[in-house]
C-alpha cells in the first residue's frame, strides 16, 4: 500500500505530473515531427499568448490538431475511470465494468439508433444540437441496461457476479443485432459514423465535443464526491447503510442515473473504449486502498492518463495510419479482465 | 398511552404474516431507557422477523413501533440512525479497507468536527482492545475480530448519535462467531452501556449468557411471547419444556446471582 497519511497529497501531484509529461508527449507526436520544446511554445503561444519564434504551422498543428484530441482524451478517460470504480461500488463487485456488464454497448445501440434514424431530421441543427440529441439517446439506453441488470444481478447479499457477467453478454448480443441491423439500413455517411462507435476512436474531436465531455466530468466528479462517503457504506451491505441513516433507494437511483449521464456522453464522443473502467480503479484501489474520498479523483486522473497513453500508441504503432483506440484498450485490458478472473475464480465458485 | 410516550421502544400489535404463514402475531413489547432486554426462542421462532421490523428492514403487515414516543414511520432516517444503532450477524464487505476505516463508518451522523469524531475512534478501538488491528485489512481478520469491529462501528454510531434522548442497541446474535472470552467482554460492554441509559435488546441463543446479563428475558415461540420477565421468573425447566421441548436441568445455586441451565 502506498498510503502515506504524513503525505496525502503526494501520489495525487505524481499522477499530474504524469498526465502533464503525458499531455507534451500527446502534442509532440504524430506525422509531423515537432519536438518537445516546440510544442510547450507552441502550448505556450495559445494559452498565455507568449511571443516566440516558434514556426506557425507547428503551432496550428498543435493547438488545432493535437492539443484537442489531448483534451478529449483527457476528459473521456476521466469520465471512464470515475464511472468505472462509482459502478463498482454500486453493484458492490469489481468486476462491474460499464463494458463486461453491456452498458456501453447498449449505449452504443442507443447513440446507432440517434445517427442513423435521425440523421435526416438533424441535418439542419447545430453541431452541439446533434452531438448532444446523439448522446440522449447515448444516455437512455444505457440508463435502461444498468437499470436492467442490477435488478437482475443484485439482491441483498450484493451482486451476483455469475448473473451480471451473463446479462452483459445478453444484453451485447442484443445489442450487435441491433447494430447490425443498423448497419444495413444505413446510408453511406450514416455507416461511416456507425463505424466509429464500434471501435472507438478520439478522432472526432472538437471543441464541442470537448466542451460537453468536460463539462460532464467535473459535475459527475461533484456529484459522486458529495456521495463518497455513503459509497464507502454501500459496501458495507445495504441493511447496514440504512441502519447508518442512509437513504439507499435514493443514493443508488441518483449514481447509476449520473454513471449513465458520463457513459452516453463518453460513448456517443468516443464510441466504445473499453476495460478502462474495469482497470483503472482496480490499480487505484491496490494504491490507496478502497476509500472511494481517494479512489474517485485519483480513479478520474488515472483513467484520462490511461486513455491518453493508449492514444498515443493508436496514433504511432502503425504511423502515419491509426488504430481505432478501442482496440488498444481492449488489447490491455483483456488480459487484465482473465487475470482477475483467475484471481476471482475460488469466490466465483467454478 | 403513558407508556408509549416514556418508553424507549414500544411495538404496540404487531402482527407480520407471509405467504399466508403467520410470522408474529399481535405482539406487544414495551422497553425502558437502561433496560438491557434478552430475545430468545428456537429456531424460526420469529426472532429474526422482529428483530428485522424494529431495525425497519421488514414491514409489519400491521401495528405500530414507536421510539421515544415517536411512530418510527414518521421519523427520518438519519434522526433513526441517531438513535438506533443495529449489529448485524455478519456483513459481508470484500473491499480491503482498514480496520480504522471501517469503524469511522459509524461516525456518518457525526454532527460534530471529524477531528471529535477520530477521537471518540481512536477511544473506542482502545477500549474494545482491538487497537492492534487498527491498519489491518478487514477480509483478513477472522470471523471473530470483524465482529468485534463491527462492535466498534456502532459503538462509535451510538457515541456520535443524539444524546438528548435515549438510545437503542440492537444485537442479532453478537456471539455466534466469538469464543468465549470475547463472547462475556461484548455482552459486559453492552450491559456498561445500559447501565449509561441505552436500552438494549440482544437476540441470543444462549440462555446461560441471557441469564447472566440482561435484565429481562422474552422466549418466543410461533410467534408469540411464552415468557417475559426477570432471568429466575422465564428461565426454568418447564418454560424450556415447553419453548424448545428439551428436558433440561435448571441449578438455582446461592453462589450466583442467576440460574443456570444444563
Amino acid at each position: 500500500m502506498f498510503v502515506n497519511s504524513r503525505w496525502p497529497l503526494l501520489l495525487p501531484s505524481f499522477v499530474l505530473f504524469c498526465l502533464a509529461s503525458m499531455v507534451v508527449l500527446s502534442v509532440s507526436v504524430g506525422p509531423m515531427a515537432i519536438s518537445f520544446v516546440d510544442s510547450i511554445k507552441a502550448l505556450l503561444v495559445d494559452w498565455v499568448s507568449w511571443k516566440s519564434p516558434v514556426s506557425t504551422q507547428n503551432a496550428i498543428v498543435v493547438s488545432n490538431i493535437r492539443l484537442p484530441r489531448t483534451l478529449l482524451c483527457l476528459s473521456i478517460g476521466g469520465i471512464l475511470g470515475l464511472t468505472g470504480a462509482v459502478m463498482q461500488g454500486v453493484f458492490r463487485n469489481p468486476l462491474a465494468d460499464p463494458g463486461i456488464i453491456g452498458v456501453s454497448s447498449g449505449a452504443a445501440l442507443g447513440a446507432g439508433l440517434g445517427i442513423v434514424i435521425f440523421a435526416d431530421l438533424m441535418v439542419d441543427l447545430p453541431d452541439w444540437l446533434q452531438l448532444s440529441t446523439v448522446s440522449f439517446f447515448a444516455f437512455t439506453f444505457a440508463l435502461a441496461v444498468c437499470l436492467l441488470v442490477y435488478k437482475l444481478g443484485t439482491s441483498s447479499q450484493g451482486s451476483s457476479v455469475v448473473v451480471m457477467l451473463l446479462a452483459g453478454v445478453a444484453i451485447s448480443a442484443i445489442a450487435g443485432a441491433g447494430m447490425g441491423m443498423l448497419t444495413y439500413i444505413a446510408d453511406d455517411q450514416s455507416l461511416r459514423d456507425l463505424s466509429l462507435w464500434q471501435m472507438g476512436s478520439m478522432a472526432g474531436s472538437n471543441w464541442i465535443s470537448i466542451t460537453i465531455s468536460s463539462i460532464t466530468l467535473v459535475f459527475l466528479l461533484a456529484v459522486f464526491m458529495s456521495s463518497a462517503k455513503a459509497l464507502n457504506i454501500l459496501l458495507l451491505g445495504d441493511a447496514e447503510a440504512v441502519h447508518l441513516g442512509i437513504d439507499i433507494v435514493r443514493i443508488k437511483r441518483r449514481l447509476i442515473f449520473c454513471c449513465a449521464v458520463g457513459l452516453g456522453v463518453a460513448v456517443s464522443i468516443a464510441g466504445m473504449i473499453g476495460f478502462i473502467g474495469l482497470i483503472i480503479p482496480h490499480l487505484v484501489r491496490l494504491l490507496v486502498g478502497p476509500n472511494h474520498q481517494r479512489l474517485l479523483p485519483l480513479s478520474a486522473m488515472l483513467g484520462a492518463l490511461l486513455l491518453l497513453l493508449a492514444d498515443i500508441l493508436a496514433r504511432t504503432v502503425m504511423a502515419p495510419s491509426e488504430v481505432p483506440v478501442g482496440i488498444i484498450t481492449a488489447l490491455l485490458g483483456s488480459p487484465f479482465f482473465i487475470i482477475l478472473l483467475l484471481q476471482q475464480r475460488s469466490k466465483l465458485g467454478i | 398511552m403513558s407508556n408509549v410516550t416514556k418508553s424507549v421502544l414500544h411495538c404496540q400489535q404487531l402482527n407480520y404474516n407471509i405467504a399466508g404463514k403467520c410470522i408474529f402475531n399481535d405482539l406487544n413489547l414495551t422497553l425502558d431507557e437502561g433496560e438491557f432486554l434478552a430475545v430468545l426462542g428456537p429456531n424460526g421462532a420469529g426472532k429474526s422477523s422482529l428483530f428485522k421490523a424494529i431495525t425497519g428492514e421488514l414491514k409489519p403487515t400491521s401495528g405500530t413501533i414507536f421510539l421515544n414516543g415517536e411512530m418510527r414511520n414518521s421519523i427520518n432516517m438519519s434522526e433513526i440512525a441517531k438513535t438506533l444503532a443495529v449489529l448485524p450477524q455478519s456483513a459481508s464487505l470484500s473491499f480491503a479497507f482498514q480496520v480504522i476505516d471501517v469503524v469511522l463508518m459509524g461516525g456518518l451522523q457525526a454532527d460534530c468536527g471529524q477531528a471529535k469524531v477520530q477521537a471518540l475512534a481512536d477511544a473506542i478501538l482502545v477500549e474494545q482492545e482491538i487497537d492492534h488491528l487498527r491498519i489491518r485489512s478487514y477480509p483478513t481478520l477472522s470471523g471473530g475480530e470483524k465482529q468485534r469491529v463491527h462492535f466498534a462501528r456502532v459503538l462509535l454510531q451510538l457515541a456520535v448519535g443524539n444524546k438528548n434522548k435515549p438510545q437503542l442497541l440492537l444485537l442479532d446474535e453478537p456471539t455466534a462467531a466469538l469464543d468465549i472470552n470475547y463472547q462475556h467482554q461484548l455482552l459486559k460492554s453492552a450491559k456498561h452501556l445500559a447501565q449509561t441509559g441505552v436500552a438494549v435488546i440482544a437476540v441470543l441463543h444462549d440462555l446461560n449468557l441471557a441469564a447472566k446479563y440482561a435484565d429481562r428475558i422474552i422466549l418466543l415461540k410461533e410467534g408469540n411471547i411464552c415468557a417475559n420477565g426477570s432471568a429466575k421468573q422465564v428461565v426454568t425447566t418447564e418454560n424450556i419444556r415447553e419453548v424448545y421441548g428439551y428436558e433440561s436441568t435448571v441449578i438455582n445455586n446461592a453462589e450466583f446471582s442467576h440460574p443456570i441451565v444444563m
